[in-house]
């Protein structure tokens, strides 16, 4: 009765947002300088990576401070492969590094989610830091506390085609907008509202027939798995991977992203990245070794004042906006 | 084949036994008021009924089946569906999402994770029919925090009845509604419990005689009294229990 | 090699025992960055007035104002919020971190001991360092203290059934809110005077806070939260598997501390000394 609109419009609708801003991002790549592109491939992994955090977060109520680990062991399990192993065809790289991720978060989930709440956390972090120490540890496989160096682009295979930071940007806006997609089908599927509802309540989803913990499981997988693609781009971005980016240092990065942004829907996080980004880049240019002062002062500001992130502040001053033009 | 089967049920937290080795049969279709003081273990026996609680002792089976050492979303799929004396409904979500979680509970379309809750046509008209039925359609966009107690008190309700279970079982179903909101709930309960089997706790004694056929008094872990509402009224027993006056 | 063990022991103990009574449903992650300040703010006083019980005095003391600023300012309003409690936390301990590194600049120092310390006694056959014995003894003296304040006082046991139920004390007219203070207050004086008599052995740099708290977090997982008993118990598991750890596997102290965490996590949430609610 209610929900009868043409079909067409409605999945082009759909499919229309992605399409533009994925268009529009790519358009700019011969007018802007490659540290420009730099720029906003950063941006766009940390987003990816942000907001497969703020799928366990924001919309499954999992506070999660490990989840860096997953970010760590993708980009880690592709450096290995492509210089230890010398697999170099991104179509292998990628899945494998995926593969890897998925088979951690499978078995770190097991042992996570026998805890809730504050312990849930505590397991968590204490698993990114064990991941964190492995890797300093396993010299040999990962190059100890130097990390992993010398990482290439990704090889794509496509004759002709050298990777450079041109098509390395193209290639990452396509990941950003599959995944920004595919996110966003998630958490307004059934499964996604399941999700809300246990955030809210477990107990009395419980009661509705839900077996908690398996949606509890899935999630925390596929939230690794995105965590994961991002950790491989963010390796081949920076050709470095060290084992801080398993540990809580970037498991917190990726938490007040999300808590910048806005962590009530799937975009948020994103909009955090870019935020938290800009504010790094612009304290390297003017106070450099002040830059662990302003993102904590940052998150202190959030937590305080800007409860539910910037996104909802800026969603309303884009509708005033809007007014405005309306009127005039 | 008896709707619900309980033998033998026992639970005790640490040195107080809060139910003692109590036994019950409840046939397809009853409705059926469980009564007591305060303290008597009502709730304690919905939670273990439901699994909120595991039991020391003893056995239950719904309609042959047993439901003992269920989980508890195990126990929905086999046909129990409760509410709770303290409303939970999903504050954060729409009345529609609540309505549709609950529907979707049993389906195995809850896994989906591609399509779009609301592209289910089927689902959402069901979940329409039960809204206008409580007559909160018009408000199945607000959130379900911000509408009024009375309001949510039906959500909360339409939530277990979503899941078209076998047996119902209501904790308390009028608390915290006030006296007009309690009367019409009643009728509401009444069309929507019409063929189920129906077991709740309650204090309210226009609930229990709107409601059961058939009224058991706990009092203090046991069963001490089983009938019709017209006899457990002129049971002297539950009499003293009630109003404290030895009768002669 | 025991003594190294006894040792460690000792500052696990006390910032153990902080972090305790900063859980009074108060997550405070900053809780290592206290212990950081105190060792720096404890050094500067000592080097600049030459002496070693100033040096303690203002550990203590300084320490005690930043947690009570830190309290007023911004933990009480945060009651019962554990997500947002955390991540302020965790934005204090970048800022402090980086604070430390201004003021203080980026090499690590390491402390003194007092005079009447130094040396080492020979106890069959084995070399003790006097200073780590001293803390031992501390260390102990400390914890009886609290013991005693915890189970033999009333004010100990308001603290311990506000832990369970916070309202229902402010409802018997007790000023909840003082009495936090001053826990907190407390706490962080601990953990600062544990900063400075820790800084001979494990000195002071501007990236400790993450290590200490990470120590400190499995210390009360393991012990338990919320009585001394427990945080004693967890301090000197870890110290004693820290130091055999050292012996036996060299590099994998840490790992195996983090392990039995997670193991102890899953097995006893409550910790191995904790009441389970």
């Amino acid at each position: 009765m209610v929900f009868r609109k043409p079909i067409w419009r409605s999945q082009i609708a759909q499919w229309a947002p992605y399409v533009i801003t994925g268009i529009a991002l790519v358009a700019l790549t011969p007018f802007i300088s490659d540290y420009f592109k730099y720029l906003i491939t950063k941006i766009l992994i940390y987003a990816v990576f942000a907001m497969s955090h703020n799928l366990l977060y924001g919309y499954s109520g999992l506070f999660t401070l490990g989840h860096a680990a997953f970010f760590g062991v993708g980009g880690y399990t592709a450096g290995i492969l492509i210089i230890r192993y010398d697999i170099h065809s991104f179509w292998l790289v990628l899945p494998a590094s995926i593969l890897m991720v998925l088979l951690v978060a499978a078995v770190f989930g097991v042992i996570a989610l026998q805890a809730k709440g504050l312990f849930f956390l505590f397991i968590t972090l204490a698993l990114g830091q064990l991941c964190e120490n492995v890797a300093t540890k396993w010299r040999t496989m990962t190059g100890g506390s130097n990390g992993l160096v010398g990482i290439p682009y990704p090889d794509l295979g496509l004759p002709g085609l050298t990777m450079n930071p041109s098509y390395f940007y193209i290639l990452v806006i396509c990941v950003f907008i599959v995944s920004c997609f595919l996110l966003y089908r998630l958490t307004h599927s059934p499964f996604g509202e399941a999700l809300k509802g246990i955030r809210d309540d477990e107990g009395r989803m419980a009661h509705l027939g839900y077996n908690t913990w398996l949606h509890k499981y899935l999630v925390f997988i596929i939230g690794g798995m995105f965590a994961g693609m991002a950790g491989v781009l963010f390796g081949h971005l920076n050709g470095i991977i060290i084992p801080a980016h398993l540990g809580i240092s970037t498991s917190t990065m990726a938490m007040l992203m999300v808590i910048i942004g806005g962590s009530a829907n799937v975009f948020g996080p994103a909009v955090g990245a870019a935020a938290v980004t800009i504010l790094e880049l612009v304290s390297s240019i003017y106070v450099p070794e002040r830059w662990p002062l302003i993102l904590g002062s940052a998150f202190v500001f959030v937590v305080l004042l800007l409860r539910g992130g910037i996104t909802p502040h800026l969603v309303r001053l884009l509708s005033r906006f809007k007014v405005f033009i309306w009127k005039h | 084949m008896e709707a619900l089967r309980i033998e033998g049920l026992s639970k005790n937290f640490g040195a107080l036994d809060v139910l003692k080795d109590i036994s019950l049969r409840v046939q397809k279709g009853e409705h059926v008021a469980v009564i007591g003081p305060n303290g008597a273990g009502k709730t304690t026996l919905l939670n273990v009924i439901s699994g909120e609680l595991p039991a020391d002792a003893g056995k239950m089976h719904i309609f042959g089946q047993d439901i003992t050492g269920m989980a508890r979303y195990h126990r929905v799929h086999a046909g129990l569906a409760r509410s709770f004396q303290v409303t939970r409904v999903f504050g954060s979500l729409t009345l529609l999402q609540n309505t549709l979680l609950a529907i979707q509970g049993m389906r195995p379309s809850r896994f989906q994770m591609y399509r779009s809750a609301f592209a289910y046509e089927k689902i959402i008209a069901k979940a329409e029919k039960l809204l206008q039925l409580l007559g909160l359609w018009e408000k199945k966009d607000e959130l379900a925090r911000t509408i009024s107690y009375g309001e949510q008190r039906k959500i909360e309700i339409a939530l277990s009845l979503s899941l078209e279970p076998k047996v119902l079982l209501l904790d308390e179903p009028s608390a915290g509604l006030d006296l007009g909101e309690v009367l019409d709930f009643i009728e509401l309960i009444k069309d929507m419990a019409r063929e189920k089997t129906l077991i709740f706790a309650a204090h309210d004694m226009d609930v229990v005689f709107g409601l059961a056929d058939r009224v058991v008094v706990l009092y203090y872990g046991q069963f001490i009294a089983d009938g019709t509402p017209e006899e457990i009224k002129a049971n002297p027993k539950v009499r003293e229990i009630y109003l404290g006056v030895r009768q002669k | 090699m025991n003594g190294i063990a006894y040792g460690m022991i000792l500052f696990l103990i006390a910032s153990g025992f902080s972090l305790i009574f900063g859980v009074m449903r108060i997550l405070n992650l900053a809780h290592g960055s206290l212990y950081m300040l105190g060792a720096y703010f404890g050094l500067t006083i000592a080097k600049v007035s030459n002496s070693f019980l100033l040096g303690v005095l203002a550990a203590i003391i300084g320490i005690g104002v930043v947690g009570l600023l830190l309290q007023r300012a911004f933990l009480e309003r945060l009651y019962k919020q554990i997500p947002e409690q955390v991540l302020l936390t965790l934005g204090l301990v970048y800022i402090f971190s980086n604070l430390a590194l201004w003021i203080w600049g980026p090499f690590a120092k390491v402390g003194t001991a007092p005079g009447f310390t130094a040396g080492s006694i020979n106890l069959g056959g084995i070399f003790f360092s006097v200073y780590r014995i001293a803390l031992i003894f501390v260390g102990l003296a400390v914890a009886l203290c609290l013991y005693l304040f915890q189970e033999k006082t009333w004010y100990g046991a308001v603290i311990r059934a506000g832990m369970h139920d916070k309202e229902m004390i402010i409802a018997l007219g007790i000023n909840y809110r003082l009495i936090s203070n001053l826990v907190f207050i407390l706490g962080s004086m601990m953990v600062g005077a544990a900063g400075f008599l820790g800084s001979p052995i494990l000195g002071a740099h501007p990236w400790m806070s993450f290590e200490v708290l990470l120590l400190a977090l499995a210390v009360i997982v393991i012990g338990g939260f919320g009585y001394v008993q427990g945080a004693l118990m967890g301090a000197i598991v870890i110290g004693l598997i820290d130091s055999f750890g050292k012996v036996f596997f060299s590099d994998f102290a840490l790992f195996t501390i983090y392990l039995a965490m997670i193991i102890i996590l899953l097995i006893r949430p409550a910790g191995l000394l904790g009441k389970t609610r």
